[in-house]
């Protein structure tokens, strides 16, 4: 390997992880190896994204720099916009199902005890788009889909995350067909 | 050189575990609990698999933590990728003045480092030149960067954790910049100006 594609490898695996989400220029992959890490590629085509993951069983313990403060409210409309469309608990949470932004908005208001959405819409919006430049969702306004950094959770992370599955923030019984 | 490839498996979980913990902790690694960066050898193949993904190993008062190679963030800063916009920075510089380059030119703070600052109150940032509405947005945004923090129920702020992953040159580089906006025409600006003159540039090509 010469030594300017062994620093190009560097740069690329730097800027993945700068930026989160992104396409690489040059295979990473056994760069990312040398480094203790892994790269997952979500999604075919042109229009996969890779993104700079850990080694299966060796995930951090401590919550991640890129993860949303386990207490704000981004984590909430994450935590809820993962229950409306990881429907199959066995399965990995990626990529789900598609689900309405308006299921996610039901699902906080039972959530929260709120009685209007109106109250609440704007921040809830603001914090989706939030979610949607980082990659931690995926698409078009109106659908919420979960995006490449929920491929890139180890058969670990999922694990982790079904013993909490059924605290999810969810639609009310009977409530989705309506959204 | 040693390498992942050639530890026994043990010694290379102690190195993965290390390096998951130093890339992801909010804040510095104490080394005693991380057997990969007491043990010299180790550390040396942490150092190696970071410098595999741009990074770089950096000792701080109180443990280790990560950071970008000095030539890596100079690129990725060519480009645009993780640049603070203007007011980001002026709001972020008035919060380092006043917490830790002031306290520390009085002999209040001891040490180079960026993390450990004294509080400010949130008033004194607002005695700028700087707009409040955009003092408050930017101070949002650089909490969520985790490049300042809130004490003291949200009524003074301090330098964030992710100060601590500052190179030695970075940090350097900035109490320089500082001290060239604190006394532009004094002495040392005329030194820091003429040092830099004369040094190399730090980002290389990597054909990006």
């Amino acid at each position: 390997m010469s030594e300017h594609t062994a620093d190009s490898a560097r740069f690329e695996l730097a800027k993945l992880r700068a930026l989160g989400v992104g396409r690489t220029s040059l295979p990473v992959g056994s760069a990312a190896r040398r480094a203790g890490r892994t790269v997952v590629r979500a999604g075919s085509g042109s229009g996969a994204l890779e993104i700079l993951s850990w080694v299966e069983g060796l995930e951090p313990e401590a919550v991640s720099e890129h993860t949303p403060s386990a207490k704000s409210f981004e984590t909430l409309v994450f935590t809820a916009c993962l229950g409306a469309c990881w429907q199959e608990r066995g399965e990995h949470p990626w990529p789900g199902v598609p689900a309405p932004e308006d299921q996610v908005f039901r699902a906080l208001i039972d959530e929260r005890g709120i009685t209007s959405v109106e109250s609440y819409s704007g921040r809830i919006r603001r914090v989706l788009t939030s979610l949607r430049e980082t990659a931690w969702l995926d698409g078009a306004l109106d659908t919420v889909r979960l995006g490449p950094r929920v491929a890139a959770w180890t058969e670990n992370d999922a694990a982790v995350l079904r013993t909490v599955y059924t605290k999810l923030p969810r639609c009310p019984r009977g409530t989705e067909a309506s959204s | 050189m040693t390498g992942l490839d050639d530890l026994s498996p043990d010694r290379e979980l102690l190195v993965l575990r290390a390096i998951a913990a130093l890339e992801s902790a909010d804040g510095t690694l104490r080394d005693s609990e991380f057997p990969a960066l007491v043990d010299p050898d180790l550390r040396e193949v942490v150092r190696r698999c970071l410098d595999e993904a741009g990074r770089v190993l950096v000792r701080t008062d109180n443990g280790y933590t990560s950071a970008y190679a000095d030539d890596i963030a100079a690129v990725l800063a060519d480009e645009g990728i993780g640049v603070l916009n203007e007011y980001e920075r002026a709001v972020l510089v008035l919060v380092l003045l006043h917490s830790v380059a002031i306290p520390r030119a009085k002999g209040r703070i001891i040490g180079s480092g960026w993390a450990q600052g004294e509080p400010v109150p949130r008033e004194q940032i607002s005695r700028s030149q700087v707009p409040e509405t955009i003092i408050r947005d930017c101070l949002q945004r650089l909490e969520k960067r985790r490049l300042i923090r809130y004490v003291g129920r949200g009524k003074d702020v301090a330098p964030g954790s992710q100060l601590a992953r500052l190179t030695p040159a970075a940090s350097e580089r900035l109490w320089e910049d500082l001290l060239l906006l604190a006394e532009p025409n004094g002495v040392m600006a005329g030194v820091i100006r003429r040092r830099r003159k004369t040094r190399a540039p730090i980002a290389k090509d990597y054909g990006a």
